[in-house]
């Protein structure tokens, strides 16, 4: 019996010993008590998953002890110690990076981009897949930006928005057929468009409609630099739907910027395209 | 991915986890009880308690709780 068999053992032992009838209820164990301290131990085929869940505050100090004071050791025989969420996430990340469509997007890019812009893309790819499945994104975007700032942002926005397979990817392979092809010139600009997003503005939260006006505008002026005349604007919420629509309309009523939109409307999710933008 | 045993912990244990392992949290870092020595996540940046995932073998390797993080160690194990 290995160490932290012996452990579960023992804490058994202990709690069936001390007579809680709260956690025991006759010889199974109640698990209808889920808070704090879980102890998941699967099976050794897989075939079977059980899961010992103990309330880590109703245990006596004597049990409290006996667990922190082992879990080292338990650590030392390979045991990793996670926190739930820890755990399922990344158990539902591994689930994620399986389907085609993941593994076949990452394959592509996998040597082309640099290696942490590949981190942050995995990272991305699975975000989509939570906007996508309806789960809360915003913990996991915040984790991105924390970690890797603006280009975070930027990888995950173009990502989440399609703008890999769209764009970027087209872009390679156009590239690629050129006889003078280098990987330089590609990363060149790929870096320019993770950079500044030439095609595509991403209103962040909160963001009134004259600063989403200024934002339209800069980029447009920008734009103008890669010969570009099409810009998609991306936004999340009906707050920022209605800031967007003011936006378009101030600028077309202050003149010198002429353009064909069109809008596509999901649930709360917004793009505004800009065609045939002229100054 | 093997099937191994796993030991989790709701967030509120988090600092009662680090305990068990010698550690504490001063000045918004997670560092050694004693001494005093900053605690270096896997990448070899420190963190918070409230940056802290968990702990994995080698002798103690810090996993830090965002996607990235755990993209590396999932795909390591």
């Amino acid at each position: 019996m290995s160490l932290w068999q012996k452990i579960i053992k023992s804490l058994i032992e202990g709690i069936v010993n001390s007579g809680d009838k709260q956690i025991f209820s006759g010889n199974k164990i109640d698990i209808t008590h889920i808070e704090n301290l879980q102890i998941n131990i699967e099976g050794e085929h897989g075939a079977t998953k059980k899961i010992l869940t103990i309330n880590f505050n109703e245990l006596n100090k004597e049990l409290q002890e006996l667990i922190e004071k082992n879990l080292p050791q338990v650590l030392e025989e390979g045991v990793p110690v996670l926190e739930e969420g820890v755990r399922q996430t990344g158990e539902d990340y591994i689930k994620t990076s399986k389907q085609k469509d993941f593994k076949e997007s990452i394959g592509f890019f996998d040597g082309k981009i640099p290696k942490e812009d590949l981190k942050i893309l995995k990272a991305s790819y699975y975000l989509k897949h939570l906007h996508n499945q309806k789960k809360s994104t915003r913990e996991t975007k915040e984790g991105i930006v924390k970690v890797h700032g603006e280009k975070g942002k930027s990888i995950s926005n173009l990502c989440t928005a399609g703008y890999f397979e769209t764009y970027i990817r087209p872009l390679y392979e156009a590239m690629q057929e050129t006889l003078d092809f280098k990987q330089e010139k590609f990363l060149k600009v790929y870096e320019d468009i993770i950079k500044n997003s030439p095609f595509a503005l991403f209103v962040p939260p909160n963001a009134t409609a004259p600063r989403i006006q200024k934002m339209i505008l800069d980029k447009i002026g920008m734009m103008g630099k890669y010969g570009i005349s099409t810009l998609n604007i991306h936004g999340i919420g009906q707050p920022k739907v209605k800031a967007i629509r003011i936006a378009i309309e101030n600028i077309e009523e202050t003149g010198g910027i002429t353009f064909k939109q069109s809008m596509t409307l999901e649930g709360n999710v917004i793009v505004v395209k800009l065609t045939d933008i002229k100054h | 991915m093997k099937n191994t045993p796993v030991i989790t912990f709701n967030k509120s244990l988090k600092k009662s986890i680090l305990a068990a392992f010698g550690k504490v949290e001063k000045n918004g870092q997670v560092v050694e009880k004693q001494g005093g020595a900053s605690v270096p996540a896997k990448d070899g940046s420190s963190f918070s308690i409230e940056e802290f995932g968990g702990i994995t073998k080698g002798s103690e390797v810090y996993i830090k709780s965002d996607i990235t993080s755990l993209i590396d160690y999932y795909e390591e194990k």
